[in-house]
């Protein structure tokens, strides 16, 4: 008698089914389908604040356009600026020479006569060079204009010899240079005597002094001359 | 487990479909968000930059002019005290000539000269210019300080170019002769 496994067989087919490597494939592909479309899902709403930021700041810089452009044209502050220094620094750099006169008058003793008062004032032209920034590079001469301003007088004294006459002068030089209500406009110079002081330069541009004749005094005519601090700044040549 | 051909080509089909949606969902899904995530974060970044930029802008904007309608009102000021008229010659004698009388002393040859080069030196690119002016008078040592100090003190756009003070002669020795040159600020 022939016995047929029929059933075997049956577990084969149900077998062949449960594994078909192409439902398989397409189970797994499935799965991997599904767990790609999750991650996208989480980044997709994990870039949800970023995407509330990003319309956030471009409102915001549409409002701010609207309102720049609401100020209208903008003002130009530097040429304001420019023309406001320049008439500050006129008004606060102007030598003035009243201040001057007066400590002056008050300085010379009544012995003495101021017979001529006299500003001069220049301009110089000063040149700076550098070496060029490469090698074999030819220098940079950077030229410069300097206000310069001098203050001279003349004084006249009278006295009983000559030696007394360039005594005068003499006082009046020290007078001069150690008056400290002059330290704001005259050029300072180093102490003479090498101290840590500094004192007015004051140059005695001429010095002429006569001996006395019969009845009249010695006489003596002196010009001083004292170089004034400016204060502007040197322009620069273009 | 022997596959048919039939199976084989099917397995084959449906694991290159698989495949492909897998690749294209892959690249064109999760790449691109991540693409997009960095791009997102630079365009973020640029827009709060314009928009700092331009908030500081507007801030500087409203400073400057907060500044300038400062600067402004001191220039208007300043312009109001200017010499008026073109040339301002009659404008100074007037003024010049009422403060000379003040202090008892009389201008006498008045002119008006040009002053190029300190004109450049203090006002180079700007629309005013120095104009000088030169005069003449005579007085006491005390008289001519006091008359400088109220030039100097009352009129700002005012500075003091040249002068020269000579004494007097033999008979009246304290009345000096000052020949005087201003540097006034007009406008160009």
């Amino acid at each position: 008698m022939l016995r047929l496994n029929l059933f075997y067989e049956q577990q084969r087919i149900q077998r062949e089914k449960d594994y078909d490597p192409v439902r398989l494939t397409i189970v797994g592909g499935t799965l991997i389908i599904l767990i790609i479309l999750v991650v996208g899902a989480i980044l997709y709403f994990k870039m949800e604040p970023l995407r509330k930021d990003i319309q956030g700041a471009e409102d915001q810089l549409k409002k701010l356009n609207a309102e720049y452009e609401a100020l209208g044209k903008p003002v130009d502050f530097p040429r304001i600026q420019a023309q406001a220094n320049a008439i500050q620094n006129h008004m606060e750099y102007r030598t003035l020479f009243a201040t001057q006169l007066d400590i002056l008058l008050d300085v010379i003793p009544t012995n003495c006569q101021m017979r001529l008062f006299k500003t001069a004032r220049g301009m110089q032209q000063d040149e700076k060079s550098t070496p060029g920034r490469k090698k074999d590079a030819p220098p940079i001469i950077t030229k410069t204009i300097v206000l310069r301003l001098e203050m001279a007088f003349e004084i006249y004294t009278e006295a009983r010899s000559k030696v007394e006459v360039l005594q005068i002068r003499d006082q009046l030089v020290e007078s001069f240079r150690r008056e400290s209500r002059f330290r704001d406009w005259v050029h300072q110079v180093p102490d003479e005597s090498g101290g840590s002081n500094v004192w007015n330069e004051v140059i005695v541009a001429s010095s002429m002094a006569d001996d006395p004749k019969g009845d009249s005094m010695a006489s003596g005519l002196f010009e001083f001359k004292l170089p004034l601090v400016t204060k502007y700044q040197p322009r620069e040549l273009k | 487990m022997k596959l048919s051909p039939e199976k084989q080509k099917n397995l084959i089909l449906t694991a290159v479909v698989t495949a492909t949606v897998i690749g294209g969902l892959w690249f064109l899904g999760i790449q691109g968000l991540k693409k997009k995530q960095v791009n997102d974060n630079k365009k973020l970044a640029k827009l709060q930059v314009d928009v700092k930029a331009r908030s500081d802008a507007i801030q500087k904007e409203i400073d400057s002019r907060a500044q300038a309608s400062a600067y402004q009102a001191f220039l208007v000021s300043f312009e109001e005290k200017m010499p008026r008229g073109n040339p301002p010659d009659t404008w100074l004698v007037k003024e010049l000539g009422a403060l000379a009388k003040r202090h008892h002393l009389e201008l006498l040859n008045t002119a008006l000269q040009p002053i190029k080069e300190l004109s450049d030196f203090k006002f180079k690119d700007q629309p005013y210019q120095l104009v000088g002016f030169h005069f003449e008078f005579k007085g006491e040592l005390s008289q001519i300080g006091k008359f400088l100090e109220t030039i100097e003190n009352s009129m700002p756009m005012v500075e003091v170019d040249e002068i020269h003070i000579i004494s007097g002669s033999e008979v009246a020795p304290h009345i000096h002769t000052v020949d005087m040159r201003i540097a006034i600020i007009t406008k160009s």
